[in-house]
């Protein structure tokens, strides 16, 4: 194994350990997660709204509305962690590429968001009564590449919001312009599958989140070391 | 509103966005001429050792 | 040594800022610094500056006859005497890239060699660059609203118009919530980068996601008449030269702060 993926992996044992010991980023994001949802129901009266509308439109943006929701909170903490006691200055001392810093730290969102999106898929199933069952796959791999292009942009910008004094507003205000593209591809696929229509339909959307992910965990990698040097 | 109304209106923001930002950038300006006006008095009231200026 | 601000009548496209006024050449606290003093070219950029300023009137008076007088009227359910605005609201949607375009170049310039001026060029040209957006999205709602019966459609052009706003009113944002330092220069950077790749994504994904554009009038150069295409240059030679002026004018003031800025420090320092 290659030095850069030891350090890759550290990063990312740490991130998982930490967040293992206290489950306090998992708790909050994924309970956040489920109020989001409830609010939904209540607001939009989601009882008597038409079932096939809420599988193929409300349905999909209520889940990327929250899965963008708690998924700030998450990437928040990732940096805040790291600001406090002096973590952020080890981390730059470490003698391994500020490449894999990002790398590990990537990975470590990605993990943290798509397990709270596994929690919060069954919820929606129920609460919307909109079956997933049928078609978890496709849904799997919408929300793997969505989580993968939000988590590559969400540490790159969560880094530089952390450096600012308003760190927990100044992300979201910087994330979601940028983060538009993804959201609507990725809406449309759920839409899609949730709505049972045929996976073609849904081929240039997946073709664009892939550019997306490729062009921003690229730009995330050559550009992180810009963002740690004090 | 007929066409004209509309045509009025939207050569009107145009210009409108053109004098808000201007006046912004003369605010600038003027507060920085103010700087400088209060950065010459401190120097001539306070002159330093390496003032020697006529 | 009053920084004088006459002349700011924008409503006929004069965009006469005085600051002659504010140039430290005979400032009495610039002589001792002179040595110090960064190699910012004031004289010669006010000179730039100024030359635009007089450009900007006769132009912008010439666009607007050919836009309102000699264009034919347009057909078409996006035509009518709104199509009138198009002369300025396509050209001002150029100059926004334009901008965008410049806080790119600038962005990698300033992470490549660390040159303050890199940073200011940048942030000057995100500014303009959102003023020229915020026209956009002022005057195609007006045109909508004649055209499509209302204000807002969610038009592909439109709303990766308002996305590019938001992703560039976010980058001034941050540069607004920070202090000014070296840390602040290299976030504004990569996000300038950031920024700027997201914008043919933003463009793709929008124009699958909905499409309503009066196509024709733009992307197909035979669908426009020989006189309206004149009118649509006249348009953007006005526009540029009017973003040509303020970026100028922008660039200058971060120049003037940062050499005020300086003078403080080398004050502070000195009692």
């Amino acid at each position: 194994m290659s030095p850069w993926l030891r350090a890759v992996g550290a990063i990312l044992r740490k991130d998982l350990l930490l967040e293992w010991r206290s489950r306090e980023a998992l708790t909050s994001m994924a309970f956040f997660a489920l109020l989001v949802t409830v609010l939904f129901g209540f607001s939009f009266d989601a009882g008597r709204i038409d079932r096939d509308i809420m599988a193929e439109t409300l349905g999909p943006g209520l889940l990327w509305i929250a899965f963008s929701f708690s998924g700030v909170l998450g990437l928040n903490r990732s940096f805040a962690i790291e600001r406090e006691g002096g973590c952020l200055q080890a981390l730059m001392l470490a003698p391994v590429n500020r490449s894999a810093v990002f790398a590990g730290k990537m990975l470590g969102n990605l993990l943290l968001i798509g397990l709270v999106e596994v929690l919060t898929i069954p919820i929606f199933s129920i609460l919307m009564r909109v079956s997933v069952l049928s078609c978890l796959p496709r849904l799997a791999l919408v929300a793997f590449l969505g989580t993968l292009g939000f988590s590559a942009v969400g540490t790159l910008l969560s880094a530089l919001a952390s450096g600012s004094r308003l760190r927990e507003v100044l992300l979201p205000l910087l994330l979601y312009p940028v983060w538009v593209p993804v959201l609507i591809a990725a809406t449309q696929l759920t839409g899609q599958a949730l709505g049972g229509r045929p996976a073609a339909e849904g081929e240039r959307w997946l073709a664009l989140i892939a550019a997306y992910d490729i062009v921003f965990i690229t730009a995330g990698l050559l550009l992180f070391d810009h963002l740690l040097e004090e | 509103m007929n066409g004209l109304g509309y045509l009025v209106l939207a050569y009107g923001f145009i210009w409108v966005a053109l004098a808000v930002y201007l006046l912004l950038l003369g605010r600038r300006i003027g507060r920085i001429g103010r700087e400088v006006e209060e950065l010459r008095r401190r120097a001539e009231e306070a002159p330093g050792p390496h003032s020697a200026r006529p | 040594m009053a920084a004088k601000n006459r002349g700011m009548a924008a409503g006929d496209g004069g965009l006469a800022i005085e600051n002659g006024g504010v140039t430290m050449k005979d400032g009495g606290v610039a002589a001792k610094h002179d040595r110090e003093r960064p190699h910012d070219h004031l004289a010669a950029w006010l000179a730039v500056g100024r030359a635009f300023d007089l450009l900007t009137v006769p132009l912008v008076i010439t666009a607007l006859y050919f836009a309102m007088v000699r264009a034919p009227e347009a057909a078409g359910d996006t035509g009518g005497i709104v199509q009138r605005v198009f002369y300025f609201h396509v050209p001002f949607a150029m100059a926004a890239f334009l901008g965008f375009g410049i806080v790119l170049v600038a962005s990698i310039g300033f992470l490549a060699h660390g040159r303050r001026s890199w940073d200011a060029t940048a942030e000057a040209a995100a500014e303009t660059g959102l003023l020229c957006c915020t026209i956009v999205l002022l005057t195609g709602p007006v045109w909508a609203r004649f055209a499509w019966g209302a204000w807002w459609t969610w038009d592909a052009r439109l709303t990766s118009t308002l996305v590019l706003w938001l992703i560039y009113a976010g980058y001034l944002v941050l540069r607004a919530y920070m202090a000014d330092d070296a840390r602040v220069r290299r976030y504004a950077a990569v996000l300038g980068i950031i920024g700027a790749l997201n914008v043919p994504i933003v463009y793709l994904s929008v124009r699958w996601f909905r499409t309503q554009h009066p196509e024709t009038l733009i992307s197909k150069r035979g669908g426009l008449d020989p006189s309206m295409a004149v009118a649509l240059r006249m348009g953007m030679l006005a526009v540029f030269t009017v973003f040509a002026a303020l970026l100028v004018k922008r660039l200058l003031l971060g120049r003037l702060e940062t050499r005020v800025a300086a003078l403080r420090a080398g004050l502070d320092a000195r009692e």
